[in-house]
Parts: C-alpha cells; sequence; structure tokens
C-alpha cells in the first residue's frame, strides 16, 4: 500500500512541478508589467506532495494573514501604530492561527525567520502562530500602495521569496493577498492560505504548494507526532 | 523765503539761468520714472492673474477631472464584483487606484506648498481639497481591499467611496468659489493701486510745475533787477559827465546798448569841450580812466550774456529728446493693452464705443470697425433690463463696478464674462471715459457644469443616472427604515420601443425618449426621481409612502401621461409602457433587490400584454428564477439534441385500424429525467424558441411519416400540433412548404392541429392564412375542442377538416348526462358541417362504446394505446394492432 502511494504521489508530482515551472517562467515575466495570467492554483499539489521537504527544511511558506472580522470596522483610517483603527483577527481567525501553529509543532516542521507585514492581522498570525516576527516594511499592503510603490514592494517580496532561508529551516512570511498577487501573481483564497515557495539561483523562484488553513491541522491529527519520516 | 533769496543772489547769473531748466528736468524724469514702475506693477498684475492663478485651477479641474473617471469606473467595477474572481477585481481597481495615487500624488506636488499671496482662509481651503482628495484616496483603497475580502461587502464600502468623493467634490468647489473671490479681489486691487500712482504723479507734475514757474520768476526777477541796476548806473554816469539823456529799448540788454550809444554821444560831445576844457581836465581823466574800465567790463557781460542763452538754448534741445523718449513709452504702454489676452474697452460716459483691444473683438466675434461707436453693453448682452439698468446706475454713482455679465457674441450665442469697470476721470477729477476689462468664464463654467453631470447623469436626456439612483434610493432607504415609512420603485418599459428604433432611425428614437423622459418628469412629485438605466428603461423611486397603493396611484399617473400622444420631429407616437412595482421593505431591504424585483415585476406586465403594471411578489421572484433556469436549459436541448418525438395513435372507428398518429414533443433533460410539454413550452413561445422547435417537430414528424409509408404502412397520417404563438410568429406556410418537399410526404398525410387561440387574434389574417395551407393540400384540425370559448363561429368560418373533443369531455361522458348530451352535440354539429370528430382521451372501454354508439369518426387514449417512442409505434404497426368495433355494428 504505502508502495503504491509513493508510486502515485510521484507520478503526480513530477508532471505539475514541470508545469508550474513553465507558468511561472510566464509570471515572473509578466509581474513585472503586471498584467498577470490567469492563477494556476488549481494546478498546485497541497500539503502532502511536500510535507517531506519541509520537515528538512529550506523552503518559504507565505502565508495570507488568518480570518479576520470583516464586518466590525472601517479600513480608511489604518494607523499602523494602532490596532484598534484596523480590521484584526477575528476569534476564530486567533484559533486558526495558534492551531497552525500547534500543527506545525506536531509535524516538525523548521521554522526560522518569521518576517510580518506591519499590519496588526498579520503581526498577531505570526506572534500566535510561531510565537515571533520580524516587521518588514516593503510587506505593506499593495492594495493602499501607489503604483512605483507598489513595483518596489513586489521586486522585495520576489527577492525575499528567492532567498534561501537559514539551513534546516523554512522561512515564514505573513502578509496580504494582494501583495502575493503582485509578486507572483498568485492569489491566496481564502484568508489564513500558505503557498509554498522553492527559492532558486538568480532571483526566481518555484511555487510548489497550495495548503489551505485547515489542511495543517488535518495532516497533524491524523500523523501522529511521533511518526517517523519514511 | 530769506534764505532761499540770499543763496539765490549768491549764485552767478549763469548758474541762475540754469537752476529753472535744471530743476524741470529732475521734475520730468521722475514723473516718467513713476509712471513707467504704475504701468509695469499694472502689467505684472495681468501677468498673475491670467497665468498663477488660473493656471492652479486648471490643475485642480483636471485632476477632479481625472479622478471622476477613475471613480465611475471603479463603481462599476465594484458593482460588476458577483460576476468576476477576486483576483480578477484586484488586477483591474489596482490599475484604477494606481492613477488615483497618481492624480492625488500630482495634485500634491502641485498644491502641497503655499501660493504666494494666498491668505490663511485659502490656504486651509486648499489644505481641506487637498485632505479630502487623500482621505478619498483612502475610502477607494478600502473599498477595494474590503471587496477583494469579501464581495458581499462591497456596495457598502462603494458607497463610503462615493461619500469622500461627494465631499471632494465640495472641497473643491469651495476652493473654486473662494479663487474666483480672490482674483476678484486682486484685480480690483490693482486697478485701484493704479488709479492712486496716476493721481499722484498728477498732482506731483502740477505742484512742480507750479514751483518751477515761481522760480522762474524770482530768477527773471534778480535778473532784471540787476541789469536795470547797470543802465541806471550809466544814465548816472551820464549826468555826472554833463548830459543827460534817457534810455529806450524793449529789454534791459538792448536798453544797455542804447544807453552805451547815447552815453558815447555824450563823451563826444565831452571830447569838444575837452579842447576848451583842456587845461581843467587833468583832474577829469581819471574819471574817463573809470569810465572806460566800465565800458570794458559791459561789453564783457554782453558777450557773457549771449553765450548763457547759447546754453540755454542747448538746454531745450535736451527737453525735446526727453519728451520723445516719453511719448516711445506711452506707445508701449499701449502695445500691452493691445496684446494683453484680457478683453479692453474703452467707452465715453455713455457707454459708446470708443477703443477695443484685439482680444475684445475676438471675444464678440465682431471686426474693430462694427465695434467703434456702438454701444458697449446694450448692443452685446444678453442680460436683462434691470440688470443693465442697476449697472448704470451703480457705475455712474461710484466710477467703478465688477461682477459677471452676459456678452453675446455676433452669432447671438451668449457668454459668461467677468468684468472690471472703471471711470478714468480729466484734471478735474470728472469720470471722462470708462475702460472696461473683461475675461470670458464660459470654459471656467462649463468645466464646473460638466463636472457635475458628468459622474450622475445621464447625457441623452438629462435625467439622473443608475449611480445617483442608486445613491438616492439608498438613501431613501435610511430615511424610510428610521422613520418606517414605505419607498416604491417603478421599473418602466416602453412597449415595442426597439420597433421605433430600427424602423425610424436612432435619431427619432433619442428623440422619442427625451420626450419620454420630459414627461415622465413632468407627472412625478418634486420629491421622486426618474432615472434611466439606459436603452428604453426607466426608474421611479417615490420615498416615504404610506402604502404600496400610492406607488400604484403613480404608476396609474405615469401610464395616463404617457397615453397621450408625443409629436417628434412630425411623427406622432403613442406610446405604452409596463411597469413593475416593488416596495420596501416587503419586497427587499437593499437597492439591488429592489430594482431586482421591480425589474421581475415589469416583466410579468409584458406578459399581460403590455400598457399595465403589476406589483412583485415572492412568488413572481422564486418564478423568474426558475425560468431562467429553464430559459438557458432548453437553449441549449435544442443543440444538444435532447427532445424527442413520442406517438399515440389514433383508431379509426370504422375499421379498428390505426389510422394515424399524433406527434408529441418529450424532452429527455439530462438531470430532471422527461419534462412534459405542458412545462416548457409556454416558455418557449415567450422567448421566442417556440420556432426553431415547432420546425424541428414538423420536419421530424414528416421524415418519420415518411419512414413508416416506405415500410408499407401506407395509410398512417401525421398530426402536429401547432401554437398559436407559433402561428403568428412566423411564415408557418414557408415552413410547412419546404418541409414537405424536404422530405417528400404528400400534403394529406399531414394534419396540423390548432387551438382555438389561434382563432382569437387578428382573425382575418388567421383566416388568409389556413386557406393557404388548405390550399397546400394538409388537413386542419381544432384540438381541444369544448375548453375554450368553442364559439360555434370558428367552425363555420374557417377551413377546418377535424375537431377534437377534449379529455375532459371524454371522462364525463359515462358519468354525466350533461356532458355526455354536449358531446353527442358536437359530434351532430360537425357531421352536419362535414367534418371529422376525434375523441381524446378514451381510456375504459364505456367510453369507447359511447363514441362507437355516437358515430365517433375515431378515438385517441390510453384505452387504445399511451404515446410510444418510434421504436415502440412501429412495433405496434408491425403486430397490427387493432380494436374490434363489433359493438357499433351490433348496436
Amino acid at each position: 500500500m504505502p508502495l503504491y502511494r509513493n508510486w502515485m504521489q510521484r507520478s503526480m508530482v513530477a508532471p505539475t512541478v514541470i508545469a508550474i515551472f513553465f507558468t511561472l517562467g510566464t509570471i515572473n515575466a509578466s509581474a513585472q508589467t503586471s498584467a498577470v495570467t490567469p492563477s494556476p492554483e488549481q494546478r498546485l499539489p497541497g500539503l502532502n506532495a511536500v510535507l517531506d521537504q519541509l520537515q528538512k527544511g529550506g523552503l518559504i511558506i507565505y502565508f495570507r494573514h488568518a480570518m479576520t472580522d470583516q464586518n466590525a470596522i472601517q479600513d480608511d483610517d489604518a494607523d499602523l501604530a494602532k490596532c484598534e483603527t484596523q480590521r484584526n483577527l477575528s476569534a476564530a481567525g486567533r484559533e486558526q492561527a495558534t492551531q497552525i501553529g500547534k500543527a506545525f509543532q506536531s509535524l516538525r516542521i523548521p521554522v526560522g525567520t518569521v518576517t510580518s507585514s506591519p499590519f496588526c492581522r498579520c503581526k498577531d498570525t505570526g506572534q500566535l502562530a510561531f510565537g515571533r516576527y520580524v516587521v518588514d516594511n516593503n510587506l505593506y499592503f499593495t492594495i493602499k500602495a501607489d503604483a512605483e510603490q507598489t513595483k518596489q514592494f513586489a521586486a522585495s517580496l520576489r527577492k525575499m521569496l528567492s532567498t534561501p532561508p537559514a539551513a534546516g529551516t523554512n522561512a515564514v512570511i505573513v502578509s496580504h493577498s494582494a501583495n502575493l498577487r503582485e509578486a507572483a501573481g498568485l492569489w491566496p483564497k481564502p484568508e489564513g492560505t500558505a503557498y509554498i515557495f522553492r527559492p532558486l539561483a538568480d532571483g526566481r523562484f518555484d511555487a510548489v504548494a497550495r495548503v489551505l488553513p485547515e489542511d495543517w491541522i488535518n495532516m497533524a491529527n491524523s500523523k501522529p507526532s511521533n511518526t517517523s519520516r519514511q | 523765503m530769506n534764505r532761499l533769496t540770499n543763496f539765490l543772489g549768491g549764485l552767478s547769473l549763469r548758474r541762475r539761468l540754469l537752476v529753472a531748466p535744471l530743476l524741470g528736468l529732475v521734475l520730468f524724469i521722475a514723473l516718467t520714472a513713476a509712471f513707467i514702475y504704475g504701468s509695469m506693477r499694472q502689467n505684472a498684475l495681468l501677468q498673475q492673474v491670467s497665468e498663477q492663478d488660473f493656471a492652479a485651477y486648471d490643475q485642480y479641474a483636471q485632476t477632479i477631472g481625472n479622478l471622476s473617471e477613475q471613480h465611475a469606473a471603479l463603481y462599476d467595477l465594484l458593482q460588476e464584483t458577483m460576476k468576476i474572481d477576486e483576483e480578477v477585481l484586484y488586477d483591474r481597481a489596482k490599475a484604477r487606484l494606481n492613477k488615483i495615487h497618481l492624480a492625488v500624488n500630482d495634485l500634491e506636488k502641485a498644491a502641497g506648498s503655499p501660493v504666494p499671496g494666498e491668505n490663511q482662509d485659502e490656504a486651509a481651503l486648499r489644505n481641506a481639497f487637498l485632505a479630502s482628495t487623500r482621505a478619498y484616496r483612502e475610502a477607494a483603497s478600502s473599498a477595494v481591499a474590503m471587496a477583494t475580502v469579501n464581495i458581499a461587502l462591497a456596495p457598502r464600502h462603494i458607497m463610503m467611496a462615493n461619500k469622500h468623493f461627494t465631499t471632494m467634490i465640495h472641497a473643491y468647489r469651495k476652493l473654486l468659489d473662494s479663487g474666483r473671490e480672490n482674483i476678484r479681489n486682486q484685480i480690483s486691487s490693482g486697478v485701484r493701486q493704479g488709479q492712486a500712482t496716476a493721481a499722484v504723479i498728477t498732482i506731483a507734475g502740477a505742484v512742480g510745475a507750479v514751483l518751477l514757474l515761481g522760480l522762474s520768476i524770482i530768477l527773471s526777477r534778480f535778473l532784471s533787477r540787476s541789469l536795470e541796476a547797470q543802465i541806471a548806473t550809466l544814465t548816472d554816469l551820464g549826468l555826472q559827465a554833463g548830459t543827460s539823456f534817457s534810455v529806450h529799448g524793449n529789454d534791459e540788454v538792448e536798453r544797455i546798448a542804447n544807453a552805451t550809444v547815447l552815453f558815447k554821444q555824450s563823451l563826444l560831445q565831452l571830447r569838444d569841450k575837452e579842447q576848451a576844457l583842456a587845461e581843467l581836465n587833468k583832474a577829469l581823466m581819471l574819471t574817463m580812466d573809470d569810465l572806460q574800465r566800465a565800458r570794458n567790463e559791459l561789453e564783457y557781460r554782453v558777450q557773457e550774456r549771449t553765450q548763457e542763452l547759447q546754453e540755454a538754448n542747448d538746454g531745450f534741445r535736451v527737453e525735446i529728446e526727453l519728451r520723445k523718449v516719453a511719448e516711445r513709452h506711452v506707445n508701449i504702454y499701449a502695445e500691452i493693452i493691445r496684446s494683453t489676452g484680457e478683453a479692453v474697452v474703452i467707452t465715453d460716459l455713455r457707454g459708446k464705443i470708443i477703443e477695443v483691444n484685439p482680444a475684445y473683438e475676438k471675444s464678440v466675434g465682431r471686426a474693430h470697425g462694427d465695434l467703434i461707436g456702438t454701444s458697449v453693453y446694450e448692443n452685446n448682452s444678453a442680460d436683462s433690463e434691470e440688470f443693465r439698468r442697476q449697472l448704470w446706475q451703480s457705475l455712474d454713482a461710484d466710477g467703478h463696478w465688477t461682477g459677471e455679465i452676459l456678452t453675446r457674441r455676433h452669432d447671438g450665442e451668449s457668454f459668461s464674462s467677468w468684468v472690471l469697470i472703471n471711470a478714468v476721470r480729466d484734471e478735474n477729477g470728472n469720470p471722462g471715459h470708462y475702460v472696461w476689462v473683461s475675461r470670458d468664464m464660459t470654459e471656467l463654467k462649463k468645466s464646473e457644469e460638466q463636472l457635475k453631470r458628468l459622474a450622475f447623469y445621464d447625457s441623452m436626456t438629462g435625467l439622473p443616472n443608475r449611480a445617483l439612483f442608486k445613491d438616492r434610493l439608498a438613501g431613501a432607504l435610511i430615511i424610510a427604515q428610521r422613520q418606517e415609512t414605505l419607498v416604491g420603485v417603478i421599473y418602466l418599459d416602453l412597449d415595442r420601443f426597439k420597433v421605433i428604433n430600427d424602423s425610424l432611425g436612432h435619431p427619432v428614437g433619442d428623440a422619442l425618449l427625451q420626450a419620454v423622459a420630459a414627461k415622465l418628469k413632468g407627472a412625478l412629485r418634486k420629491s421622486d426621481t426618474v432615472a434611466r438605466l439606459g436603452g428604453d428603461e426607466f426608474v421611479i423611486m417615490m420615498p416615504t409612502i404610506a402604502r404600496p397603493e400610492d406607488a400604484a396611484t403613480v404608476a396609474k399617473t405615469l401610464l395616463a401621461a404617457l397615453s397621450r400622444p408625443l409629436q417628434v420631429e412630425g411623427n406622432e407616437f403613442h406610446v405604452t409602457a409596463s411597469l413593475g412595482i416593488s416596495v420596501y421593505p416587503q419586497d427587499g431591504d437593499t437597492h439591488d433587490i429592489l430594482l431586482k424585483n421591480a425589474d421581475a415585476a415589469m416583466y410579468r406586465a409584458k406578459e399581460q400584454g403590455n400598457n399595465n403594471f403589476q406589483f412583485y411578489t415572492r412568488q413572481l421572484g422564486e418564478d423568474a428564477q426558475a425560468r431562467i433556469t429553464l430559459e438557458s436549459a432548453l437553449h441549449r436541448a435544442l443543440e444538444q439534441r435532447e427532445f424527442e418525438l413520442h406517438y399515440q395513435p389514433k383508431v379509426d372507428l370504422k375499421t379498428g385500424q390505426i389510422s394515424g398518429v399524433e406527434a408529441l414533443i418529450r424532452w429527455r433533460h439530462p438531470e430532471r429525467g422527461m419534462v412534459p410539454p405542458d412545462q416548457f413550452i409556454r416558455l418557449a413561445e415567450e422567448i421566442g424558441l417556440i420556432v426553431p422547435i415547432g420546425e424541428w417537430v414538423l420536419k421530424t414528424a414528416c421524415e418519420q411519416a415518411k419512414a413508416w409509408h416506405a415500410n408499407g404502412y401506407s395509410n398512417i397520417s401525421m398530426a402536429v400540433n401547432l401554437s398559436a404563438r407559433q402561428f403568428r410568429q412566423h411564415d408557418i406556410l414557408g415552413t410547412v412548404r419546404r418541409v414537405l418537399a424536404d422530405t417528400g410526404l404528400p400534403p394529406e398525410y399531414l394534419e396540423l392541429e390548432l387551438t382555438e387561440s389561434v382563432f382569437m387574434k387578428d382573425s382575418d389574417s388567421v383566416l388568409e392564412a389556413l386557406r393557404q395551407l388548405k390550399a397546400l393540400g394538409v388537413f386542419l384540425s381544432l384540438d381541444d375542442f369544448g375548453t375554450g370559448y368553442s364559439s360555434l363561429s370558428y367552425l363555420r368560418r374557417f377551413p377546418i377538416d377535424v375537431v377534437k373533443i377534449d379529455r375532459s369531455f371524454t371522462r364525463d361522458v359515462t358519468d354525466s348526462d350533461d356532458d355526455a348530451s354536449l358531446t353527442k352535440a358536437i359530434i351532430a354539429m360537425a357531421k352536419s358541417l362535414n367534418m371529422r370528430t376525434v375523441a381524446e382521451g378514451v381510456e375504459t372501454e364505456g367510453q369507447l362504446n359511447f363514441f362507437l354508439e355516437n358515430r365517433c369518426d375515431a378515438i385517441q387514449g390510453y384505452f387504445f394505446s399511451r404515446p410510444l417512442p418510434t421504436d415502440g409505434m412501429t412495433a405496434l404497426l408491425r403486430e397490427g394492432k387493432c380494436l374490434s368495433v363489433t359493438f357499433a355494428h351490433s348496436s
């Protein structure tokens, strides 16, 4: 049975990765001019395909912040210094972030740097899930930025996605939907969705998986924490 | 005064003569300098007003225009959110947001720093405008952000962005008003300053001239006084020499010369006496020497004065040169007025034009020669008489007037211009002329108007557009919620407007829409809003009504208003409309739902046959949903060949054999299975699909009949149903003829089944069509007889071959005496008119026996066979199933 599953995984992953490699080539080129081709997320595999690699480290995990309270507040007076003026994590979102963090531990995924957007909903997500974060202002919400800044933010994020993390760890980035759209043509939907990237040489990167927030938790529940690697 | 006299007395004669011209020169230079300075200041003012101030407002207007465009696009985009993905929404909206950022950044660069010469209030307004654009930018970003998080929130957030957009427009208008006020003040203060400078120069010139005159008098007195002294001395000397003479001459110098001559004569006389007095003269010799010396001195003085006069002459020449320079400056000033962009007119006190500059000629479009001598205002203005009278009154009283007047161009068109009028006074301070300086404000006004209308009004009818309507409706809903009142929404669609557009052309269609718009507006209360959504669709909102019936009253009023004929471009139109009503809160609590439901109600009004109104009900909304689903499925069904025909045999009651079949359509829906015709035929009729479906049925049925004939069942006739709609909408004659030709089925084997509804409308043309069908050789039967009006006149008038007795009669013939006798009557009557009768829905032996007994010609129904698919029917034919008809023969 395990043999059968391995064969299944490999035969599915190989063509998908090749397909994505080609698509990403297009995205990298077109993201410069911000004309983005339809998103290829439907073709990306889930957590299953990359869990092994995650446990070894060397990947970059881009999280869109967890679920927010959408009705509570107007977003237009947002002051970075005052969380109460911003759209923040809902109770469910806080729980979601905490559970993702626990899942990481139980799945033994090593986490190195945690870089966050200056918005509180991102910082909170990082804090609740991984107990730490470093703010990078280049992760500022691009919907609120002008064309020049947007371009700068996208370039900076592309650089982050192509920079290998410290050996044996994965780097975590917590930011917004639009920022990833600008940098890689991907739209993380819904809130809490993560995209996993492999940094490549020459400032390039591959998107290798799309993970929904509940996928981490389900995977952790299905595999007891003492499962050793295959 | 004494000191001045002493000072002048101390000067030599030469210097004394130079004092007056010198002072004159100084005065002249000072006045010219002051004059040039004044004119330069005026020029600088004109420059500043025309370039800097207007440039700033041009920039603001451009920014606002740009933001309006982006806002409208964003608005549309967010309205469309239900149909597109979040990421596509983001990509499109982001492009708009970037442009908004760019516009706001540019505006900050252009208007972010203090404008030279602006006061605190203006700075506050400018900053408020800037802040409002930033707030709008944030609100727009936020709306997009929230829409990409949760699309359902889009309407609420676009409302917020709308609010900020409106605030920004308000701030802009305030800034514009203040700017206009400011420019007006600047110009009038500049003009006032210019007047003051001119007055000072005039007074200084006059005072200087008076002083110079006094000084000259004093100097000349000094000069003549010293010369007189000389003459006196000479006379005195003559007297002392013993000669007495009187001195003549016009001026002092001539008199001195004459005195010298006379004195010489006395000297000659003295020489005569000298001989006699030679001895006595020794003492006198001394005096002679003295006199000689005095004469020398005098000659020297005369020479000296001649030279001084020469020098004074040179001084005058210099003055003439200076005057020429001054004249050149005056010419420069005239050139400035000639070439300035402001329109300048000089008139006399009654407004007759004396001089105009090219800018004015251009602005009114008249030649210089045509303007001179005409009245500047009365001949060239569209202002009211009262306004003009007040202007002149104020001008005559104050000597100046500032404000907006309407100037008429040569082609009669008027434009608004900002004008400053000032009196030019003569040396006595009496006004002699008026100077009118004006600027065309048309563009400024137009851009302001345009801005206001751009975003919220329909350009063709001038009515509010969808955006403004939704805004107002949203506002009315908030008020109605608070006051617990109702809000009515009417959706109005003109009937058959497309026909007018197609047949008379778009220009007539547009003119008609404008006339309808005016009529609707006229029929409504002020508090109601009528908007055009596009095409021939209008929508009306009635805020705070008390009962839903009030909306019905308004709908009736509108229908009545439209019922009067409209004259448009020489055509008379009788316009009708279909109206749908929805009412808040019972039919929905958001503007989208209310509009959608009013629209659905309008469709039902159309179904009811136009020119009426209908209320929305919840059932209607659900029906509409089901209809839409079914409609798209129907379209697909034809393409995917989901239809099939079943056939129900008819049995001839004389032979007991199958004489023919009725083709019945079935829809094999991929999910819902078999759908009976009563669930889709009506919809197909409404959406026009009945024509292709009907044609398919006819063709398939005829092909099948032909196939059976080829297999030896050559007496089988094929009956096909034609609906009323199909009959009217379509060239049915052509279709039948073509299908018969294509399939090769002899016409006498085709029977067309019509319902009574076919005959009820426009019976003359129906009659004609039926005759032509009949002429082809096909049979015509009247379906479902007895269920509708069952007018016997149809049977007589129309060329019917067969009457089909409805299943409702058949069902009851064995139970109800009434039905039995009615059915008997129908059969008897048909026979008397030479028509065949077929009983439908025969299910029992009792029913069969009834029809056998009463000599009905044929039956169809479950008793013999239910409708069968093609294979089943072919099998039935093959086995030769027939009916025992012995009952009839035995009886």
